[in-house]
């Protein structure tokens, strides 16, 4: 009997491995909680150039480990519709901005972090949870990622790149934010972030996200729906978008065309056509 | 060579096997079997994650819901199949008026609301369900195709709608309450197009519909749509609460009614500009 048991976990064991082999062998390498164990534990770290697709969820221990960070240029992480999971739990006091989010543990852990390397790529599934970020990268592109609940940051772009059809809401600080310029933000969802839904640091385009707030520098901010507060400093341009609360403009931004503030058409001078007459 | 046959036969059920634990860790996978296997139609989601199609589905009639959102931070990727109705004989209903519907958030009139918020549902078809293809309350929709429903495609709360495709639904094709909506096309439905109450409408295409083309009744901004060949107005932007809401930038062939032009259209054909600024900064 003992025997036998002794086959079927060399057989088991022989199997898992050939699947692991046979779904590596199309040139996307696999991750899975068992995989990360396999290989020494939380980080995983990605050292060679390609694409990675997750065939399971990820759950770290603490709320200090980062769950997979990427030290090499031209990386995918496509996350597969699984999700990365942290220790970390917010809670919202008030509402829409305005108010405070609670997150603890506090702690260090990031979802997926590629400060040393670039273009990263993330797309496709959910961080919760960690300790600081969702998503941390220095150059690249960010979709479909849902972040959610992580101590600080839901995605923070360390230079800039494109995030689209993202989802972040309840991160202890801020939604997305991106630090350098040459940023591309669009059709995103940003609620509940205490310090700001999106914040586009150095410049870039930010343009039909639905988002309790916005801040930016130095960028384009066209055709977004916004809760609470649109707030520019530098040489910041805006158009076409629904503010419900209020717009803080330093003295270079500049409406570039009509937005709809406080339920009121506001338009700039100069507007885009003169003269003419219309309904 | 024999040995070799049956020894893959032999591994076959276990790659099986280990396939399933991975399909089961993390994304679930919902199917006509996996339906029926659960107690049958509404499929209930009632935990946070990531939820996936791997095949079609079909309710039996226009007054059951296909699947049934009682969770907050659900993904629900239809991965390109298709939510419909059909009879036991496998012919499809009839687009008539029932109570049933496509992706469904659980909401009881004048109860706290607590569960359902921040869905995503993507990429697939959901076709002749009873009343709404999706009706959510905040999120993401995009890549969906709601065809031919007894009322209305696609409904949300609050978030952004994109590059979805509203078809000869019986009411209305696209209803946004608070967000963007953003390069949808809504076609032929028997209401209005495109509805958004307070946020933003643009880059979408809206024709043909029996109502108006693109109605705002609060705040919103209509920026670079194409509206053609309904039978109410083009854009419908009167408001009985006094909101306001602006145009700019769109290809209308049909009439406008209300709202504030804030840049050139093309009505009918002819250009027509405001005289600007007002409200300056």
């Amino acid at each position: 009997m003992r025997q036998f048991f002794r086959h079927q976990i060399a057989a088991w064991a022989l199997t898992a491995a050939l699947a692991l082999t046979l779904q590596a062998a199309d040139g996307v390498i696999e991750i899975n909680q068992a995989i990360v164990e396999a290989n020494g534990g939380f980080p995983y770290v990605i050292s060679e150039p390609g694409s990675y697709t997750l065939s399971g969820n990820l759950t770290v221990p603490d709320e200090n480990t980062n769950a997979i960070e990427v030290e090499a240029p031209d990386v995918t992480v496509d996350l597969n519709g699984f999700a990365i999971i942290g220790p970390v739990k917010c809670l919202s006091f008030n509402t829409r901005g305005n108010g405070t989010v609670s997150c603890s543990p506090e702690g260090t852990g990031i979802g997926v972090l590629a400060s040393s390397a670039f273009p990263t790529v993330v797309r496709n599934g959910t961080v919760r949870g960690m300790g600081s970020a969702g998503v941390v990268i220095t150059f690249g592109h960010v979709e479909g990622v849902r972040a959610l609940e992580n101590g600080n940051r839901g995605i923070f772009f360390e230079q800039s790149g494109v995030i689209r059809n993202c989802l972040v809401e309840l991160n202890g600080e801020v939604g997305i934010f991106v630090l350098d310029a040459g940023a591309v933000v669009e059709h995103n969802i940003a609620r509940f972030n205490p310090e700001g839904g999106i914040i586009l640091a150095g410049g870039g385009v930010v343009r039909g996200n639905a988002s309790d707030s916005i801040f930016a520098t130095n960028s384009v901010v066209l055709e977004n729906w916004i809760e609470n507060e649109l707030n520019l400093q530098d040489s910041s341009g805006y158009a076409g978008n629904v503010i419900d609360g209020v717009v803080t403009a330093g003295q270079q931004s500049q409406p570039i065309g009509c937005n709809l503030i406080g339920g009121t058409l506001v338009c700039p001078e100069g507007g885009a056509v003169q003269g003419a007459s219309g309904p | 060579m024999k040995t070799g046959i049956t020894r893959g036969i032999a591994l076959a059920p276990l790659l099986m096997f280990v396939s399933a634990l991975w399909a089961a860790d993390g994304v679930t996978e919902i199917n006509q079997a996996s339906v029926e296997a659960a107690g049958g139609f509404p499929y209930t989601i009632t935990e946070p994650g990531s939820y996936l199609l791997t095949g079609n589905l079909t309710v039996p009639d226009e007054n059951t819901s296909a699947i049934e959102v009682r969770a907050d931070d659900v993904t629900l990727d239809l991965n390109g199949f298709a939510i419909q109705c059909a009879d036991s004989d496998g012919v499809s209903c009839e687009p008539s008026p029932g109570s049933g519907e496509g992706v469904t958030v659980f909401f009881v009139i004048g109860e706290n609301f607590d569960n359902g918020s921040n869905t995503v549902v993507r990429n697939g078809t959901i076709r002749g369900m009873g009343f709404a293809g999706v009706k959510i309350d905040s999120g993401l929709v995009e890549g969906i195709q709601a065809l031919e429903n007894g009322g209305l495609g696609i409904v949300m709360g609050e978030g952004v709608i994109a590059d979805c495709v509203a078809r000869e639904n019986a009411g209305t094709g696209i209803e946004l309450e608070k967000g963007v909506a953003t390069a949808n096309i809504a076609v032929l439905n028997g209401g209005d197009g495109i509805k958004v109450r307070n946020g933003v409408a643009r880059n979408n295409t809206s024709a043909g519909n029996g109502g108006d083309g693109i109605v705002s009744e609060g705040s919103a901004l209509i920026l670079g749509n194409n509206v053609t060949n309904n039978s109410g107005a083009g854009l419908n932007l009167v408001s009985e609460s006094g909101d306001v809401s602006g145009y700019t930038d769109n290809v209308i062939n049909d009439t406008v009614t209300g709202g504030q032009a804030i840049g050139c259209n093309l009505i009918d054909g002819s250009q027509i500009c405001p005289n600007l600024p007002f409200n300056t900064m």
